[in-house]
């Protein structure tokens, strides 16, 4: 049921469906890249509406074309582009138009397409993708109207479905291999390195679980100040913070530097002057914080964020029916709201 | 073969197979439902153990001493002791899964000594069992093994729980496990306490052997020596951080499985060897 008039919506991107955290890693864009890629989108002729979802996990382009090139055509360009080119995403992407577009954003809304199924921090990333594209004018009636409603759906899902009960969160996840380890979490020291939303969620996370021994080592001083003043932990120097690692018995990374900011030379020195105590890394960062060979390290036990995800999921066999209604409901959902579209269009096209 | 002896192996045979049921029983759960019933594994070791109890006091009914004479008799004290001791520590240690992991070291040593007939050979017990220093001495050395063992389960525990932290395997067994800080901790407290064990066992059998010189075993006396050193320079390498627990761990293993393996080793000697001692009880490990 298609009509000649009617806009082409698509999505091309990747995610951890497609690319696994080292691939993620390669098209991991800042912010400002973001926008350049936006705007390098909305120059193309064909592309009317467009919206750019950048987060640790994904990176998807939301568009609409006028169907003056097609959607292959539309799939090289972006791949194309120079910030995207060089990296695995070209290889490693998924591309999906219409109907299929319409299920997959109201998935996304819903915490069923994310890599820890039923977590909510998608919708507040999507809303503030949305929000920005908005802003910057990027977004036309099709984009409104699809996430607008995908919000809706994704609300819906979550108070009708369980999905969402009993969420299995990357802090509790972490949580619990630390007692794997360590046994009583209370005795343990903790450095936080980031002093980001991550970090004070996992702050936070810490806190609750009794832990009272936290330190926090950031870039911005600042912000590194008023998250150890907010918690009731102590600060050091982003400079210093490598020097003392072997102080501490896990170590949470979550900054945003394009490369290492922990090599394994650094925690083999750490691991010297502990031999007894075990150390606990915690990379939650994309692309990563620390140097993946740390991990074969006697005494080391480095998690990532694809590791963490992994074990969180493995509790998802409990939720597989609430899954299969979820997926239901989204079904019926986007097909309730492709077939408005598509009266609208008729509507639009007979006036 | 009188009704009494028997009886004895029929004994020690329905022990083998409590313990191999209770084993068996709990593998599968473990690997049908992710989890298994320690309350159940207690029992079932419990049962065990009043069997084997049984057997072991028929046995000494039959020599008319205490059943260590061979490698038979000394695997089935060893593991009724490394029971018993895990019956009177459960709740100090609180690790629950360690049962699990006794059930089937006692499945195992239980079925390999019934397997093999040739270690439960026939050995004359010349000395009456009245020196009261040799009693004392091979009821010390005996158990000080049995917690060498309960030192080595609790280091297999903990190369394990490493394992599948390394490897992020998180189901089945791996839930189960307790902390690596824990096991590393309780492997620390574990090798002194056998060692000393071990030592002052060692320190009764010189009361005796200083009175009768030329009934001591130097094979088995240099051997079990040796080992209580190389237990000692691990555990002192391990206070001083020279070692990681890893490290620890496999060196406790491998010297345990040393002692085991010698255990047949020393038993042939001492038959292939009588001479003075022929009329004596061997005094380590017996």
């Amino acid at each position: 049921m298609t009509s000649e008039n009617e806009p082409l919506l698509f999505i091309i991107g990747s995610s951890h469906e497609q690319a696994n955290l080292e691939e993620r890693e390669t098209f991991s864009l800042k912010e400002d890249e973001a926008d350049v890629l936006a705007n390098y989108l909305m120059a193309h002729q064909s592309i009317e509406e467009c919206l750019v979802l950048n987060t640790c996990n994904r990176l998807e382009i939301y568009a609409v074309s006028n169907k003056t090139h097609s959607i292959n055509e539309l799939h090289q360009f972006i791949c194309s582009h120079p910030k995207l080119a060089c990296t695995s995403f070209p290889k490693h992407n998924f591309t999906k138009t219409q109907t299929d577009a319409i299920e997959h954003t109201f998935k996304l809304s819903s915490g069923l397409a994310s890599q820890m199924i039923g977590e909510t921090e998608i919708l507040g990333q999507m809303k503030q993708a949305f929000t920005k594209a908005k802003q910057s004018e990027h977004t036309g009636k099709t984009l409104i109207r699809l996430f607008e409603k995908s919000f809706q759906a994704g609300k819906l899902i979550r108070t009708q479905t369980e999905i969402s009960r009993g969420q299995v969160s990357i802090g509790t996840v972490a949580l619990n291999l630390a007692n794997r380890i360590f046994g009583k979490l209370e005795d343990s020291r903790i450095l936080l390195v980031g002093s980001g939303d991550v970090s004070e969620k996992t702050a936070q996370a810490l806190k609750t679980k009794g832990v009272t021994d936290m330190t926090v080592s950031g870039r911005s001083k600042d912000k590194t100040d008023s998250l150890a003043e907010k918690f009731g932990a102590s600060s050091i120097h982003f400079e210093n913070f490598k020097n003392q690692i072997q102080h501490f018995d896990i170590v949470i990374t979550s900054t945003s530097a394009p490369d290492f900011i922990i090599d394994t030379a650094t925690l083999q020195k750490a691991i010297k002057h502990r031999p007894n105590r075990p150390l606990f890394l915690i990379d939650l960062a994309v692309p990563r914080d620390i140097e993946e060979s740390a991990a074969k390290l006697e005494n080391v036990y480095l998690y990532n964020l694809d590791a963490l995800a992994k074990i969180a999921n493995e509790n998802i066999a409990l939720r597989k029916s609430e899954i299969a209604k979820a997926t239901q409901m989204i079904k019926a959902q986007a097909w309730n709201f492709w077939l408005q579209s598509f009266r609208r269009s008729m509507f639009q096209k007979h006036q | 073969m009188t009704l009494i002896a028997l009886s004895e192996k029929f004994l020690f045979s329905a022990a083998a197979i409590t313990f191999a049921i209770g084993f068996l029983y709990n593998y599968f759960q473990l690997k049908s439902k992710s989890n298994y019933s320690h309350t159940l594994t207690y029992l079932f070791l419990l049962f065990g153990f009043i069997l084997q109890s049984i057997a072991l006091y028929t046995r000494a009914l039959v020599i008319n001493a205490c059943p260590i004479g061979n490698t038979f008799e000394i695997l089935q004290f060893i593991l009724w002791s490394l029971i018993l001791l895990f019956l009177l520590i459960r709740p100090v240690i609180n690790i629950k899964s360690l049962g699990l992991f006794i059930i089937f070291i006692a499945s195992l040593l239980s079925a390999v000594s019934l397997l093999i007939p040739s270690i439960d050979n026939a050995y004359i017990h010349t000395l009456e069992a009245t020196n009261p220093f040799i009693e004392l001495h091979a009821s010390l050395a005996v158990f000080s093994y049995a917690i060498y063992m309960l030192l080595a389960i609790v280091s297999s525990m903990l190369l394990i729980q490493q394992w599948g932290l390394k490897k992020q395997r998180f189901q089945g067994l791996f839930r189960h496990l307790p902390a690596v800080q824990k096991l590393d901790s309780i492997a620390n407290v574990l090798v002194w306490i056998a060692s000393l064990t071990l030592f002052v066992g060692i320190l009764f059998g010189s009361f005796y052997w200083n009175e009768h010189p030329e009934t001591v075993p130097l094979f088995k006396l240099v051997l079990t020596t040796l080992i209580l050193i190389l237990y000692c320079v691990i555990g002192l390498l391990k206070r001083f951080n020279k070692i990681t627990p890893q490290k620890q761990a496999i060196a406790y293993i491998l010297i345990f499985a040393i002692a085991i393996l010698s255990l047949d080793v020393v038993q042939t000697e001492k038959t292939q060897a009588p001479s003075q001692t022929d009329n004596l009880e061997s005094p380590i490990l017996e």
